[in-house]
């Protein structure tokens, strides 16, 4: 029996068609159309929901960009790079320094976002939707703890700066879950509305507040010593991303329409949208400037001094998520479907500078708190690729299948 | 307006029916291959907004799907029986028989080297596509597939031989 005849036979016990053009049963597709519905504007917040996770990680954790608590570890503490494979419910500590993958650790289902610990000695990984749990892992033992149970499906995850918190935004019922550290307990939901879309979440630099979007028109703000939903601030149009400065002093909230709206965190008060590209995505933060990835394939910065945004800045196609340098000078943007690069862009001059090539498709970047390496992951092809930002030349891939979220450790 | 989520919608509903049919050659019946199509587009739909800017939304669907029944399968002590009569057998006379008979071959596969047959010779996907989704060398593709080949062709043989040639 060769190939073909095998095929052939298989095109006809299936029916005789084409994969996918028989005559299957619609219910399922209705089913899916049906959660769809329920999670209509949940595109628009992936990207942004691992805004949340940066902020939660590397600018939180190390502080990067001037965070308050009680003393994160220095950069040259984070020791390893921690992979979440997704695919493969496991977590995967890389070495900086040589770039060869350790044992894989156990999680939970499809672990997506995670925080560290400020003292670097947990990282908290939320294993997304399906299992409902958020697991700790020891950075010493590299051993999984008891999986911590949360109401809903939980998939955004962000810290306060002393450690003691960690909160978890759920995916479709618009409610933030505080998970106690000292006692890996959770506490009771906040709800913030906006049931249509995964709920994403910054922090001020001080932790005392944080700001939710979920898809409604309103920001919620969250009381970190209460762990009470204050009153929220109307923007009207359906907010799914959202940013804040590194000074705490604006965040900035994006919704699908392609507008991003400044707000005060001191006064409340919402300044007028600003024009950006098509379907924002991924915002990034520096002093200063944000940055909006936008289609088709360009940056958009804004200046946080005049709310105005500038020309936009060509990189690849398929720009899916950036990274910034602890010394605020780049900006690292993965292109995912555009030649296999990395565009860095300088934050001095607002251009890009010449795309490295990663191979694979890369999906992730994230730069190490010592900011000599941007590491990037590719869910595609299963690689994370390390690009030295002091020459901008990609490293030897790592193969790891399903990598895509990492966060640094000791 | 949202136009992603719109994309979506409209990715899932033309893409449902391929992914369930993959899925039901993969674990042999509706049942599972409806759940397995259900994780794979969840997953889909949570990464959209990284597939939607580009056209690999099918091949994320596919991992999805590939690693939701490989997982599956690991997570079982027991082998799933390829029996329950489809009861939406809504194909000509004759090809219900045909299935079973295509279902209880692929039985007899690994469940990876199922999945090289399925991708290979269900999906048409090359060596490389099915490599890179597999997270194997081609040269493991390669030999899945033939030896998997090779088995079928004993499980099989007859029933290669009945069929009729349509092109």
């Amino acid at each position: 029996m060769d190939e073909e005849s095998f095929r052939r036979f298989m095109r006809q016990a299936m029916d005789g068609g084409e994969p996918g053009f028989g005559s299957q049963p619609i219910d399922g597709a209705v089913r899916a159309a049906g959660r769809i519905r329920r999670r209509r504007m949940l595109a628009g917040a992936s990207a942004t929901a691992t805004a949340a996770a940066l902020i939660g990680t590397a600018t939180l954790a190390f502080g990067a960009s001037g965070s308050g608590g009680n003393g994160p570890p220095t950069a040259a503490a984070a020791r390893f790079a921690y992979v979440a494979n997704t695919f493969k419910g496991t977590l995967t500590p890389i070495s900086i320094a040589t770039n060869t993958p350790g044992k894989p650790i156990r999680v939970g289902p499809d672990p997506t976002q995670m925080t560290v610990t400020p003292d670097g000695r947990t990282i908290y990984v939320v294993n997304s939707a399906s299992s409902g749990t958020v697991t700790p892992v020891s950075t010493a033992t590299n051993k999984a703890g008891k999986p911590i149970k949360v109401a809903g499906s939980p998939y955004t995850i962000i810290m306060t700066p002393n450690g003691r918190t960690v909160y978890v935004g759920g995916l479709f019922e618009g409610i933030v879950t505080p998970i106690f550290t000292r006692t890996n307990k959770a506490g009771q939901p906040i709800i913030v509305g906006g049931k249509h879309s995964m709920v994403s979440m910054v922090m001020t630099p001080d932790g005392r507040t944080i700001y939710a979007v979920s898809g409604s028109d309103a920001v919620t703000p969250i009381s970190t010593a209460t762990n009470k939903a204050g009153r929220a601030i109307k923007t009207g149009a359906g907010e799914t991303g959202i940013v804040i400065t590194p000074d705490g002093r604006t965040i900035y909230v994006e919704s699908a329409s392609g507008t991003v709206t400044p707000i005060s965190t001191a006064t409340g008060k919402v300044g007028k949208p600003i024009k950006v590209g098509k379907r924002p995505g991924f915002m990034q933060a520096t002093p200063g400037t944000v940055y909006v990835i936008s289609d088709p394939g360009t940056v958009t910065p804004i200046s946080t001094a005049t709310n105005t945004a500038g020309m936009p800045i060509k990189v690849g196609k398929g720009a899916s998520d950036m990274a910034v340098t602890p010394d605020e000078m780049t900006v690292y943007v993965a292109n995912f479907d555009s030649a296999d690069t990395v565009t860095p862009i300088s934050t001095a001059t607002n251009t890009a500078g010449k795309p490295i090539a990663v191979g694979g498709e890369p999906s992730f970047v994230f730069v190490t708190p010592d900011g000599k390496t941007a590491y990037v992951s590719d869910w595609t092809v299963g690689q994370v690729t390390p690009v030295s930002t002091a020459t901008n030349t990609a490293g030897m891939p790592i193969r790891l299948a399903g990598a895509q979220e990492i966060v640094f450790a000791p | 307006m949202l136009d992603a989520p719109e994309e979506f919608t409209e990715f899932a509903g033309a893409y449902a029916a391929r992914l369930r049919r993959t899925a039901y050659l993969l674990c042999g019946n509706w049942h599972t291959a409806e759940d397995l199509t259900q994780i794979a587009l969840t997953q889909t739909l949570l990464s959209w907004r990284r597939l939607s800017r580009l056209d690999n939304a099918p091949a994320y669907a596919h991992r999805s799907l590939v690693n939701a029944y490989l997982g599956h399968r690991r997570s079982r002590k027991s082998r799933e029986l390829p029996v329950a009569l489809p009861p939406d057998a809504a194909g000509p006379a004759g090809t219900t028989e045909l299935r079973l008979v295509l279902l209880r071959a692929l039985d007899t596969l690994t469940p990876s080297a199922r999945a090289v047959v399925v991708l290979r010779y269900w999906e048409d996907l090359s060596i490389g596509q099915v490599a890179a989704m597999l997270q194997c060398s081609t040269g493991n593709v390669k030999s899945q597939s033939s030896r998997a080949l090779a088995q079928l062709r004993a499980v099989l043989g007859d029933t290669l031989l009945d069929l009729p040639v349509t092109d």
